[in-house]
Order: structure tokens, then sequence, then C-alpha cells
């Protein structure tokens, strides 16, 4: 059989990797100011951009669409390189990609800093941002499609199903819930009003850390977990049964942010009982990642890099137990962010750290 | 902060011997103060790591070489063909595109489910007579109420519990949102539910507690708004807010967008006069150097707050529906 040779990009993962980290950093600060604002509220500076009110979209931006974000392109542009056994499909799109996504953090900042939001929590772009960042989204999918259709491997690894259920699902909640009126540059309302908006606002919320933070993360386990082992995954047939039931039963979840509220009370049923279904393909996840360890758990004590994943996906089975909780009871929302931030944080740093070694070692 | 949460929400539900609620919403917050000194501390924990990790990273660069492009070979793809006996999933595997299709099912199922009845079924959101929309004033505040991102720790939304019907007021209607473009629930009290708020207090009272939340309630964490008197709002923009109002369907007059800022103006000067009454209020214009309150954005959000869930009470007894 004839053999091509070809190059892997690693440029790319490079720049996402310390946009990742420089946004890590970043967000942090400004999350531990708005922590520091509840203690002492004199630190709120009695000047606008410096409110609790304006500091806490631009932490959660921060830290979801430009840390994380760029966590989940490092990873992806990373392993979806070599599962396809190709190049990325253009370098020029990468570098596009990568620009884009860049200038739509700074100028998210500055616009949320102005005062310039739509009022809808982890959605407060205004729309000329919020069609860049449909454009970017385009660019990625043309990039991501491109090279798995000039792949040189014939099957698909369960680390791309879920790279492209993310992006189309994104795609998706995005668009939907971004409908608005524009009034003028920078100021528009919202499509929808009152309890539908609501639901259509928590549709968005709750998947966008389901297709944002964990979809994506999880792709990225089940590549770098096997590989940082030197084990295959446990199971073939649980990855399929994780990777279908987990996208079906996520969006249903959406209203238990809305329980007892004036939403329609089916709705909310429908949204708490899916909520606790969701354990099953969740645990179901966590189990395959800890137990493709299996005889392999010498490992975890020599390498920093499996330790980390170890935290992760503990941590991602914790929270999604304590998830389906809280939507029974509604008890406080804050708890949930804060393990979930942790969540990606540790798991965005287990894979910072493989992907370092692993070029410097060549 | 799992523990401040129980805390606060058990606090939240308290009652006295003689059915009274225990604490005020400001002794929860107060409560909560050491936790939130402690997850500071949490926080700067977290910071101290991610800089460890770039120093980490700094160095481990240093020490390695980059390699840009990366030398790999593989035989090219031929048409790969299922074979008997292979696991049925392998068919899907080998389709990126049917992949991308079966994957946008699976997950617009729900939403749809969730959503078109919601939309389209009229009792799912039974309308109220005399829920009206906003004035032009009010959207302007309301409009101040989203851009100082207020829903970060302010709910409005009176969940059907004993101890927040006591506390804030009647319960929330779905048919009182139908004008919100867009929803104001929020997602977390660090202050107090506003859905109720209209008419609670007078305009004196929002003035100077905006300015200085912590003379108004002693040991409020609450932010001071001082800007929002020195700042006004734009009234060019009026005209293009109703219109866009209009679009969604809100039921202003055909050509409203004209008389808009008239009205505007009327209700901004009432407030204004009515504030100008008292000398504190006086007395913190002169501090501030502001001569005319009319136009200000402080009196915009205050008009906008003492409208917030009170058209409920004008209804007609017997005709606002139970849900």
């Amino acid at each position: 059989m004839q053999m091509e040779r070809f190059s892997y990009d690693n440029k790319v993962v490079k720049w996402f990797a310390y946009a990742t980290v420089l946004w890590g950093v970043v967000g942090f600060l400004a999350g531990l100011l708005i922590a520091l604002q509840l203690a002492f509220p004199v630190l709120n500076f009695d000047w606008a951009p410096t409110t609790f009110g304006r500091m806490r979209p631009v932490h959660t931006n921060a830290v979801i669409f430009a840390f994380v974000g760029n966590g989940i392109f490092m990873g992806v542009y990373y392993s979806l390189q070599r599962l396809c056994k190709a190049r990325m499909f253009s370098d020029l799109l990468s570098k596009i990609h990568f620009w884009g996504w860049q200038l739509i953090i700074v100028f998210g900042a500055l616009t949320l800093w102005m005062g310039y939001t739509t009022g809808k929590e982890y959605a407060e772009l205004e729309w000329p941002l919020d069609i860049a960042i449909t454009l970017i989204w385009v660019v990625f999918g043309i990039n991501m499609f491109g090279t798995i259709l000039k792949r040189r491997e014939g099957h698909l690894y369960v680390a791309i199903w879920f790279y492209i259920a993310t992006w189309v699902t994104v795609a998706m909640l995005h668009i939907v819930n971004s409908f608005e009126v524009p009034v003028e540059f920078l100021k528009s309302y919202s499509w929808y009003a009152g309890v539908q908006d609501a639901l259509v606002q928590w549709w968005y919320g709750h998947n966008a850390v389901a297709f944002f933070l964990t979809t994506p993360y999880l792709g990225l386990m089940y590549y770098f977990l096997p590989k940082a082992a030197e084990r295959p995954v446990y199971s073939y047939r649980l990855s399929i049964i994780h990777f279908w039931a987990l996208i079906f039963i996520y969006i249903w979840a959406g209203p238990h942010h809305l329980l007892y509220t004036a939403l329609p009370d089916w709705a909310q049923s429908l949204g708490t009982v899916f909520s606790v279904m969701l354990i099953a393909p969740s645990w179901g996840g966590m189990i395959n990642g800890l137990l493709t360890l299996r005889g392999a758990w010498d490992k975890v004590r020599e390498s920093v890099v499996l330790k980390f994943m170890v935290v992760a996906v503990t941590a991602y089975g914790m929270a999604t137990f304590e998830g389906p909780m809280l939507s029974l009871k509604n008890v406080n929302a804050i708890s949930h962010f804060t393990d979930w931030t942790f969540l990606c944080y540790s798991n965005v740093l287990g894979r910072i750290y493989p992907k370092f070694k692993l070029e410097n070692i060549y | 902060m799992y523990w401040a949460g129980f805390t606060q929400s058990l606090n939240w539900k308290t009652f006295t011997d003689e059915g009274q609620l225990q604490y005020t919403f400001l002794q929860t917050v107060n409560m909560l103060a050491p936790m939130y000194k402690l997850r500071s501390v949490g926080g700067l924990l977290y910071l101290t790591g991610a800089i460890l990790m770039v120093v980490n990273i700094v160095k481990t660069v240093k020490s390695g070489t980059f390699i840009a492009n990366e030398e790999a070979e593989a035989p090219a793809l031929l048409k790969v063909e299922g074979h008997s006996g292979e696991h049925w999933h392998r068919w899907i595997e080998r389709r990126p595109i049917q992949m991308l299709v079966l994957s946008l099912v699976a997950v617009a199922i729900g939403g749809v489910i969730e959503m078109i009845p919601t939309f389209l079924v009229k009792e799912n959101i039974p309308t109220i007579s005399s829920v009206k929309p906003y004035t032009p004033l009010e959207l302007h505040g309301r409009d101040i109420y989203l851009s100082e991102g207020c829903y970060t720790c302010h709910s409005q939304m009176v969940r059907p519990f004993r101890d927040e019907v006591k506390r804030y007021g009647e319960y929330s209607k779905s048919g009182e949102f139908v004008y919100d473009h867009p929803f104001q629930w929020g997602s977390k009290r660090t202050g107090p539910d506003l859905a109720r708020i209209g008419g609670k207090y007078n305009n004196e009272w929002h003035f100077n507690h905006m300015y200085e939340p912590s003379a108004i309630s002693p040991g409020s964490i609450m932010p001071r708004y001082p800007f929002l008197l020195t700042t006004n709002i734009d009234i060019m923009r009026t005209p293009k807010m109703i219109k866009a109002m209009q679009t969604l369907g809100v039921p202003y007059e055909k050509g409203y967008h004209n008389q808009a800022n008239v009205d505007l103006e009327k209700q901004a000067k009432a407030i204004a006069a009515d504030l100008q009454q008292s000398d504190l209020v006086k007395q913190t214009m002169e501090l501030e150097g502001v001569k005319d309150l009319t136009y200000t954005k402080l009196v915009a959000l205050i008009a906008y707050l003492q409208r917030v869930g009170t058209d409920i009470k004008a209804a007609p007894a017997g005709t606002v529906p139970t849900h």
C-alpha cells in the first residue's frame, strides 16, 4: 500500500493554547474581583464598568467562551488532525478562526464594560457580535468537516462524534436564542417575550453548559485519556450509548432552571424527569473513562497528566450527580456554578499538559 | 458556597411562632458575609493555581523546541466497505454527513417538543387584561436595568411559596411578562426579588438608595450608582425603541413613536418634581452638580422600578388566572 507524506499543523494548536491560558488568567482575575465585591462592596469603585452587574458577565463570558472556548479549539485542532491522519483542511481558515475568535472576545469584553448587553445570561453579547460568532463558527465547521472529508482513516473515532454534535448543537442553540430585533447598532430586543423567552434562554443556557462545556471535553477525554494511559477505551458499546443518550437527553433538561416559576408545569416536569435520566449517560461516560485505566492505575502515580484527568473525570461525575439533585430541589444556582468551573478548569488543565509534553518530546 | 446556599434558603423560610418572617432579606445576606470572604480566598487559590500553570508552561516551552509542522505518513483512504458481522454502528462511523444530520435530529427533538406548545397553545400563558405595555420612560429605565446587569443579583419571579408571598407579595403569573423583551426573571438572589417592587417604596427612597444603598439599608452590599444621576438617557433612541417593540407585536398605537417623547417628558418631569420636594435629594444634586433631573438615567430607572409588578393590582377581582 502506498504511503502518503503530510504534516500536522501544530502552530494553530499552540496559538489556541496560549490564548486559553491568557484568557483563563484574565477570567479568574475578574472572578476574584466579583467574589471580593460581595464581601467588600467598596471594590465596586463607584464606576459603571467595574460594578458587579457589569463585571459578572465579563467574568462568565471570559471563562466560558474565551478560556474554555479556546481550550476546545486547541484540543480539537490537535486531536482531529491525528484522528483523521490529515492536516487541517485550510491553514487560512485556521488563521481566520483564531484571530476572529480573539477579536470577538476583545470586543465582547469592551461592549459589556460599556453596558451593551442583551440582558440574557451567558448570551449577553449584542447582535453584531452574535453575527460575528455565527460566521466564525461556520469557518470552524468548514475547517473541521473539510479535514474529516479528506481523512485517511475510514472510521470516525468516538471523539469526532462528540465534536460533530458539539458543532451542530452550538450552532442551533446560538442562532435560535439570538433572534432579536435591532434597535440600533449595539442595541436590540429579544424576539421572544416573558415565559417563552425564559424557556428559550434556559434551553440555550443549560445546553451551552452541555454542548460547549461538556461534549467537546468528553470528546477530548476519549482521545487524550486512552492516549495518556496507553490503553484502549474500556467499552466501545458504552461509548455508543453514552454518545447518543447524552446528546438526546441533555437538550430536554433546560426547564429545571425554571422550577416553580410561571413556566407551565408540564414543561417544568419534563425538565426534571430528563435531568434525572441524565445521570445514566453521564455516569456511563465517567465509568468508561475511569475503567479505561484498569490495569494502568500505577501510571496515575507517575503521571501528572493522568492525575489531572482522573480528578477531572471524577469531578464530572460529581457535578452530573449534583445537577439532577438540584433540579429536584432548586436550592441555589451559585453552588452549581462553582463546581462546573472547577470541572472545566481541571479538565482543560489536564489537556494542556499532555499537549505541551507531546510537543516538546518530538 | 453549598453551605451558603442552604443557610440562605433556610433563613428565607424561617418563620417566628407568631407566623411572621424571622429575618429581613438584608439579615440573611449579612449572615453570608464570612462565607463570601472564604470564597474569595478560594478564588485566590484558584488564580494562584493558574499562575503556577503559566510559570510551568513558560518553563516547559523554554526547555523544548517547537515543531510547527509535524511530519507524518499514512496510506491514502481507499473506499471503506463494511464487512459482514461488524457492529451496526460502524455504518454511520464511515459517514460524517449522516452523523451530522442524525445528531441534529437527536438534539432538536427535545427543544421542539418543549417549545412549540409553549409558543402556540394559548392556555399555557393566559392573558391578563390589565397588563399593559411599558411607557417610553419605563422602557428606557428597563434598558438601564439590563445594561447595569441588575439581573445578576435580583430576580423578578415570586414563586408560590408561603415565605416568598409573605416577603414579596402575590406570586408571579405567566401573563404578567408578555411585554418583557427580554425576560428578567434572573437566576440568583444576592439582593431581594424585585417582581413586586413597584409602589413598595416612594421615589425618594429609590433615589437615595441608588445613590448610597448602605445609607438606607445599613450593611447592604449593593454597589453605589452615583453615575446614573450624572448621565442622561438618549431620547433620540425612543422612536426606534417603540418601533422595534411594535415589530415584536407589543400593541402601541400606530404612529405612537412620534408621540413617545412627549409622554416621556411628562412622566419624567412628574418624577423629578416629586423628588425635588426632598431636601436630601436637593443636597445630593448640589453635591454632584446636577441642575435638572428630568432626563437622568436615575429617573428613568425609578419609573421602571415603580412599574414592575403593579399591573396585576389593577385587575378586577376574579379575573387573574391562577398560573
